[in-house]
């Protein structure tokens, strides 16, 4: 891995944690 | 393994049952807050120098990757009482010292600490905050954030009302701030059986000073070469001081370690005053930035003022072990003044089969080799194509980086064969 991607794989990573947290959130809505 | 651990404590919370719903705006709310106290007790295992975790990744891609996800959970750990209190003015009361003095003081402090962190971190040199006193800060606050973000966590009720969840969510972020006392504490308990030496101290060109290192009643440091350790000088390794620096010597040398430092920071620039006989302590060796990973392919270095330092150490392996392979080396320097090991740079082109190139920025009168910066059309120039057998070492100042990695891609180098490492990182 070289650092063009690990800027990219910061971006990404919290991306997918933000969509998996507000996925959560609406399954526990109901 | 990093996901997982980072959702964890989202999923114990909602593995404890289904409390009464509440509206999107506060179940997100409450969800990005347990995400930020994921993420961020995460942040104190991604620069614990922990090999199970770091793996084949360099620390320098660690570093950013942290940097980058500091900020993250920052946003997140605002996100969740603005999205809370959105949903429902009733959580205003969190910040009312009136309504629980505990819990508002908890969050304003976890607020204030995690904006301090990132703060401190972006515009530390702009603060005039010394390396030293800005890594103990930073530990500091992440403890405060962390244990306060679990405490506010556990107060909350709502989704950690049972017993078994607050156990289980408080033995989960434990485990982080575990790591973080074994980094800063344990780890240099252990090093005192291993101290080293300074045996030489000498002034080189560029404004470099030579550390050369040995052993006291133990057999060394075997590493591999381009690899950096983590030096502290001085009687005790317990102190605030304790900087990385790229190992100049040759991989079969365990017992004498070289450290070529450059004057960029208070402890480097200090480092020229060190007596000789002066106690040391080296914490290593990390890093996978080492010609050792290509197995027999040609090698290209491109190296950037003291990015030379890993890049002799592997030259200088090569040298020791017959190596046969073509390699090249561009070193890249502002001034002739400032290029480094240049007399030990001419002596590995005799004896290997090395090309070098020097790029001066601001050559002399009479400089006949190549100038400007490192750039696609200079690399095109001077390396032959790049034929799928080359691989390339990469070390130098973020600007140099920046440029020689987007030309290398563009000759289309694939990422398993580009190397690099960053220095300069806080």
């Amino acid at each position: 891995m070289q650092h063009l991607y690990a800027r990219r794989i910061g971006i990404i990573v919290a991306l997918l944690l933000s969509c998996s947290a507000l996925g959560v959130a609406r399954v526990m809505v109901g | 393994m990093y996901l997982g651990l980072v959702l964890a404590p989202m999923l114990i919370a909602v593995s404890g049952g289904r409390p009464a719903p509440r509206n999107l705006l506060i179940e997100s709310g409450a969800m990005l807050g347990l995400l930020g106290l994921g993420v961020l007790a995460m942040q104190l295992v991604i620069t614990g120098r922990h090999r199970w975790f770091a793996g084949s990744l360099g620390q320098d891609n660690l570093l950013q990757f942290h940097r980058q996800v500091g900020i993250f959970g920052w946003l997140l750990v605002l996100a969740h009482p603005l999205c809370m209190i959105l949903g429902s003015p009733v959580y205003l009361a969190f910040l009312d010292p009136h309504a629980g003095w505990i819990r508002a003081t908890t969050l304003y402090l976890v607020v204030l600490a995690a904006t301090a962190l990132i703060v401190t971190t972006l515009w530390r040199r702009r603060f005039h905050l010394q390396y030293e006193w800005w890594r103990t800060i930073h530990a500091l606050l992440a403890l405060v954030v962390v244990t306060g973000g679990l405490g506010h966590a556990l107060m909350a009720d709502h989704y950690t009302a049972g017993w078994l969840t607050k156990a289980l969510l408080a033995g989960i972020i434990a485990v982080p701030m575990l790591l973080l006392i074994e980094t800063r504490l344990i780890r240099p308990w252990r090093l005192r059986r291993r101290p080293w030496r300074v045996s030489a101290v000498e002034q080189r060109s560029g404004g470099v000073t030579r550390l050369v290192l040995r052993p006291e009643g133990h057999a060394g440091m075997h590493f591999l070469p381009g690899q950096f350790v983590w030096l502290t000088l001085g009687p005790t390794p317990y102190t605030l001081q304790q900087h990385p620096f790229s190992i100049a010597s040759p991989a079969h040398e365990p017992d004498r370690i070289e450290l070529a430092i450059k004057p960029l920071g208070d402890f480097s620039s200090a480092v020229a005053e060190v007596a000789c006989g002066t106690r040391a302590w080296l914490e290593g060796p990390y890093g996978t930035f080492s010609i050792d990973v290509a197995a027999g392919r040609r090698a290209v270095f491109i190296a950037g003022g003291i990015g030379i330092t890993p890049m002799i150490s592997m030259l200088r392996s090569c040298r020791a072990r017959g190596a046969e392979r073509p390699m090249w080396l561009v070193d890249a320097n502002n001034e002739q003044r400032d290029i480094i090991f240049r007399h030990e740079i001419q002596s590995l082109a005799r004896e290997l089969s090395l090309k070098v190139v020097h790029v001066l920025v601001e050559p002399p009168p009479q400089w006949n080799g190549e100038t400007g910066f490192v750039d696609r059309e200079l690399l095109d120039r001077i390396l032959p194509p790049d034929d799928d057998d080359i691989d390339y070492f990469v070390c130098g100042p973020p600007p140099m980086m920046d440029l020689v990695e987007p030309a290398l891609r563009a000759r289309g180098v694939a990422t398993d064969r580009l190397h690099s490492e960053r220095f300069e990182l806080v």
